[in-house]
């Protein structure tokens, strides 16, 4: 059976299983038609690539950078807000290239420490203490003073590896979901975490927030890893 | 820690710690500028749209819920804008689509210089009805998956999967002058 113009699509995509991809790929190779049509629709990507690709790694304007960095926030009513009152108050200089240390800046300031995530072309990637952990930390070697514990490992629909998370500092919590991106862990959603303080954190693992779990759900291919899959992924760098 | 890390800035200005949200929000910025040029195809109409979507997002900010996407909201909060604009002036009896004379290249130096510069992807997908190019440039330039781009769209997979196919099709035969852009199963 050939395969459909939808199918090649998924797989140009990436939306195929690996082994969807592995038929079609196959296929592909044996009919000139197919091939035909897929390395057409990669020169369209690749120019649509070589377009918009300036406009990513150009600086963002800075007028748009301070209305995010000067604008009153309505709180949220009736959820925990995620930055505590306590928190040191920071001088930030004004202009462009303040963007990239502010959320630097903003988020070890969440933390109290180091910074734990740095912007990197539109993408919130881990830095730090929390990259390192997520690439060599396993739940069950974890101790019970880990400040930053990771909880489930998983493979999402495009075969990459994710990480959940939980990190604590200077009384503040965040849970969040890190995909592996070559080097680097993608910080894919984070919410604060359901525990309220930071020493009840350090004694039991707290639930990952409800948002995560159902954004876990939608991502995931299959079941979590067991933990002989997280040593043998963990031994390949989170990469296949 | 000193008060202030940066001694050598002069006149710094005080802004709040910025909340997690909102470091999102600035890490997302380049993909959205990205996103409001593929959608407006012209450098001032798509500044223009990034800061519409960014007054909404922050007005809007209460209603974002904290472990979900922050990309796909703001990705839907700019093309429910960019729909409701072209709305306006459809009614207001301007034209709809982009004439060629009058797209600038991005850094707005007038249009007659930067023909030679602006690409023939970058019109054939100017060119594209709304729906498909809303699509292309979710999947195609930012490279959400379909079940992302159906969420932002607020609309069934199938019907990111078709307009996609179009979309995709047609930028091949006007780009290339492709012979199998006419694909049938």
């Amino acid at each position: 059976m050939t395969a459909s113009r939808e199918t090649l699509m998924a797989y140009l995509d990436g939306e195929l299983s690996a082994e969807e991809e592995r038929r079609v790929a196959a296929e592909i190779a044996a009919n000139p038609l197919l091939n035909a049509y897929v390395e057409e629709q990669r020169a369209v990507k690749a120019r649509l690539d070589a377009d918009f690709a300036p406009i990513l790694s150009a600086p963002v304007p800075e007028r748009f950078e301070r209305m995010v960095m000067e604008a009153r926030v309505p709180r949220r009513a009736a959820q925990r807000n995620f930055f505590s009152l306590t928190l040191p108050r920071i001088w930030l200089p004004a202009g462009a290239a303040a963007a990239g240390i502010a959320i630097g800046i903003g988020l070890s300031n969440l933390f109290g420490g180091p910074a734990m995530m740095a912007s990197n072309n539109g993408a919130l990637i881990a830095t730090g203490s929390l990259a390192r952990i997520l690439s060599t930390e396993l739940a069950a070697e974890q101790g019970a003073t880990a400040t930053t514990r990771v909880g489930l490992s998983f493979l999402n629909r495009q075969e990459k590896f994710c990480r959940t998370f939980q990190t604590a500092s200077g009384g503040n919590a965040l849970a969040g979901i890190a995909c592996r991106e070559g080097n680097d862990w993608r910080i894919i959603a984070t919410a604060a975490s359901e525990t309220q303080n930071a020493s009840a954190f350090q004694q039991a693992a707290s639930p990952l927030p409800k948002t995560l779990r159902e954004e876990v759900n939608d991502m995931i291919s299959g079941q979590p890893l067991n933990a002989a899959a997280e040593r043998t992924a963990r031994t390949n760098n989170w990469t296949h | 820690m000193e008060d202030f890390p940066f001694p050598n800035v002069v006149g710094p200005k005080m802004v709040a710690p910025l909340d997690h949200d909102r470091a999102q929000m600035l890490a997302f910025l380049p993909r959205l500028r990205r996103f409001a040029f593929a959608l407006t195809g012209r450098a001032a109409d798509a500044d223009d749209l990034v800061q519409d979507t960014i007054e909404r997002a922050l007005r809007s900010l209460d209603r974002f819920t904290p472990g979900t996407r922050m990309d796909s909201w703001m990705f839907r909060i700019a093309q429910n804008l960019w729909i409701d604009a072209l709305r306006a002036k459809k009614t207001r009896g301007q034209t709809a689509g982009l004439e060629e004379a009058e797209q600038v290249s991005f850094d707005g130096r007038r249009a007659v210089e930067s023909r030679l510069m602006l690409s023939e992807t970058s019109r054939a997908l100017a060119a594209l009805p709304e729906d498909q190019r809303a699509v292309v440039a979710l999947v195609l330039i930012d490279g959400l998956s379909y079940r992302e781009a159906a969420s932002v769209l607020e609309v069934p997979i199938g019907t990111v999967t078709s307009r996609l196919a179009r979309g995709r099709e047609a930028l091949a035969q006007r780009v290339l002058g492709s012979a199998t852009a006419q694909w049938e199963t």
